[in-house]
């Protein structure tokens, strides 16, 4: 349901309505920054920072959360792995291509977008969570002038808290839909594709916490009561950290699936 | 947008800003569908003499430039439109060329992931889109379809009283037909007579010629997206999407 | 400068992000089948409450509920069957979200609040995937990589409290399957020996108000429809001023 805002005064409204432009603005600035291979600086630039919220910090996937700063920087190292891996057959086939960090990304393209924001802000002010839907492509090109292109369709679930005047990412899931190749038909693709048939699931890493947090094959079962609503204040329970209840079945929630 | 202490009045002044420049944008993608092209430029763009738009392969630059890159717009559909009438003329041909005008393709430039940032002095603002995106146009076999990925990053001014667009970049990464893998060039469809005139065709070209992008292929050199706006106080201390200095229609 | 006071301009402002809300909600729960959830909670219930699409328009809450909820639910009941029957996994999951994954994606969003504070409009581009396992498990692998883009026309007012969908207009353009198929191209296969748009892209529904085409969807003859224009500043909800019909615009 669309929020009240039966309970604030005209300056609290107004600053919840830049809270909400700021959450968004946020979740666009790590689309680029992950487009632009710059999970680092995303990281730094984007998510908490204070000691108290660093330990439970936490980024999820399909298949687990990484959670603590330090595990989410280890994914990001994780990844640069692949990057590395994909410029391998550049480097071996072209001389003029070196396989080093500069060159990270070479032939490939990474664009992921997000649209379609809801955004709630809790009414205590202190923490926030947001849904966007993310379309992007992804392509892995060798040297041999083929290239693997994929569309890819997911979703992004995320927890907001102020730190300062300053909003911060503090849990996030990037929930992935599938990876639909380009030019080919997309009832080719098994019911549940896997690390040698979508580049995404290629690069889940190795989480700190597995955990099915998001089954492809069953969709959207949960979203109706996963995505954010009206609020009052952080309950672990239902935000998007390890002990929340992303992925849960209903009879494993606790009182089901009312919040 | 830095609003640490700033006033309520300014706090709106800024919000307003940045609706209004989502609305400019949106109306934007609106003008493409229903093919009003210089209705673009005359209604969105702003009324200086400097104004530029920069696609992969340069910048237009000036006013007459960019208007001229419209007008060729609105031409190229006039023609796609006339060849359409020939082509189905159980359908089109008892109707005048205002009434076919934009027939035969469509035009599809949706932006989001909007980044937009509004000066502190309220007379200018920034903003990163990205465009994800299908077109058809008219090649000799027919109308085909393709696949759009790109960006919109732009400068935008305020003139009395209303947000327009100063500098524009529209860059693309994909171009790709539907059905296709993007890189592989498509296999050849059968030509028809009727459609032969399209091939003389061609927008007018950047005054100022300059490779600013790539399409995404195997082999290019990893292209991260334009640079992200970032807060700034005025004009004169952030940078420009506009074309750069030192480039000029000398190249 | 605003003719609004600080007061109008906070509550205009909190409005345009209510209509960005209840559109989000909206692409959501529609996209995993909850019908009812978005029925019983984010529309009026006036009965000048309308909702039109290609096909036509339903008027009232009870109609749309019919077409919308009642009709919707069925056949989200008959595929969870033809699914079961293909996939014991699907034994004792959700019979309407299961499976689901699609999205009317939102892009290109203009908003207007009204000066008078109590209707809101949007105009919004929705590039969006209808993909999804049940949908390909459902009807013998028909439709499960489908894409259809459209745009929307909506009014909003604030009634009690909240802010409600009041009407919608939905103008189907593109669609076509992931991605082995060219949409433009193919369409003009189609339509050159046999120029027929019958306007029924996105769907067929149980009993309408108001049947007969509102919109057609793209063909290469089809000429250009500018069904849902982009909303302008204005003052209150009218006739002038809705994306329903005449008669339709108070409460």
């Amino acid at each position: 349901m669309a929020e009240s805002n039966i309970n604030f005064t005209e300056s609290e409204l107004l600053e919840r309505v830049w809270d909400k432009e700021k959450i968004k603005d946020i979740i666009y600035r790590r689309s680029y920054f992950i487009s632009a291979n710059r999970r680092r600086e995303e990281l730094s630039n984007l998510w908490v920072g204070e000691p108290r919220h660093l330990k439970s910090a936490s980024y999820g996937n399909n298949i687990g959360y990484f959670v603590g700063i330090d595990e989410i920087h280890r994914h990001c190292a994780e990844y640069d792995e692949i990057l590395y891996s994909r410029l391998k057959p550049y480097s071996d086939t072209r001389q003029e291509i070196d396989y080093d960090k500069a060159n990270l990304g070479f032939g490939g393209m990474n664009i992921f977008s997000c649209n379609t924001p809801l955004v709630f802000v809790a009414e205590n002010g202190m923490t926030a969570k947001l849904l966007v839907a993310q379309y992007g492509n992804h392509a892995v090109g060798a040297p041999d002038g083929t290239s693997e292109v994929f569309m890819t369709f997911g979703l992004v679930f995320a927890d907001f808290v102020k730190e300062g005047n300053q909003w911060k990412i503090w849990h996030l899931i990037d929930v992935h839909d599938f990876s639909l190749p380009a030019g080919k038909d997309a009832l080719d693709l098994p019911l549940r594709p896997g690390a040698e048939d979508d580049p995404i699931v290629a690069e889940y890493g190795t989480p700190t916490v597995s955990k099915e947090v998001y089954d492809t094959m069953f969709g959207w079962e949960y979203l109706y009561f996963d995505m954010p609503k009206e609020y009052y204040a952080y309950d672990e329970r239902y935000g998007y950290g390890p002990n929340s209840n992303m992925g849960l079945k209903y009879f494993e929630r606790p009182g089901g699936t009312r919040q | 947008m830095e609003l640490a202490n700033k006033s309520e009045e300014y706090l709106l002044d800024a919000w307003e800003a940045q609706r209004a420049i989502k609305n400019l944008m949106g109306k934007m993608s609106y003008n493409y569908i229903v093919k009003k092209f210089q209705e673009i430029f005359s209604g969105l763009w702003s009324s200086r003499a400097d104004v530029c738009l920069g696609v992969n392969d340069g910048y237009y630059n000036g006013a007459s430039a960019v208007a001229g890159y419209y007008d060729g717009l609105y031409e190229l559909n006039a023609l796609i439109s006339k060849l359409m009438q020939k082509a189905i003329p159980s359908v089109l041909e008892d109707k005048t060329a205002d009434e076919i005008y934009g027939t035969g393709t469509m035009d599809y430039k949706p932006v989001e992931c909007e980044l937009i940032e509004v000066a502190q002095d309220g007379g200018t603002a920034k903003g990163l889109w990205v465009l994800r995106g299908s077109h058809s146009q008219l090649t000799p076999a027919g109308p085909v379809g393709y696949w759009e990925w790109g960006w919109f990053a732009a400068d935008f001014i305020k003139e009395d009283g209303k947000w327009k667009i100063w500098h524009l970049l529209y860059l693309d990464d994909v171009c790709g037909v539907c059905g296709t893998d993007w890189v592989t060039a498509p296999k050849d469809l059968p030509e028809m007579e009727v459609f032969e005139p399209i091939k003389g065709y061609k927008l007018p070209e950047p005054n100022v010629p300059v490779k600013l992008r790539e399409l995404y292929s195997p082999m290019r050199c990893f292209t991260p997206p334009p640079r992200m706006p970032e807060p700034y106080e005025s004009f004169s201390q952030t940078f420009s999407y506009g074309i750069a200095e030192g480039e000029t229609e000398n190249g | 400068m605003s003719r609004l006071t600080k007061s109008e301009r906070i509550r205009n402002a909190v409005a345009s992000q209510a209509v960005e809300e209840i559109k989000a909600i909206h692409a959501y729960v529609h996209g995993n089948n909850y019908n009812r959830e978005e029925w019983d909670t984010l529309w009026s219930k006036s009965d000048n409450t309308t909702w039109g699409h290609a096909f036509g328009r339903m008027v009232g809450p009870e109609n749309i509920y019919l077409n919308s909820v009642a009709h919707c639910d069925k056949m989200a009941c008959e595929g969870y069957m033809r699914v079961c029957d293909k996939s014991s996994e699907f034994w004792g999951h959700d019979i309407r979200s299961s499976g689901m994954s699609g999205t009317h994606a939102l892009a290109s969003g203009v908003i207007e609040v009204a000066e008078d504070g109590r209707s809101a409009r949007s105009f919004y581009l929705t590039p969006g995937g209808m993909i999804g396992n049940r949908m390909r498990l459902e009807s013998n692998n028909e439709r499960f990589g489908g894409w259809i883009w459209e745009r929307y026309g909506s009014d909003f007012v604030f009634e009690n409290g909240r802010w409600l969908y009041f009407h919608e207009q939905v103008c189907p353009d593109i669609d076509s399957e992931y991605d082995f198929l060219n949409w433009a191209y193919d369409e003009f296969k189609k339509s050159i020996n046999n120029p027929i748009n019958d306007g029924s892209m996105g769907g067929t529904p149980a009993r309408l108000s108001e049947p007969g085409a509102i919109h057609y969807n793209f063909t290469c003859f089809q000429t250009v429809q500018d069904t849902v224009v982009p909303p302008k500043p204005y003052s209150s909800l009218n006739d002038e001023n809705s994306y329903s019909t005449k008669g339709r615009n108070t409460l």
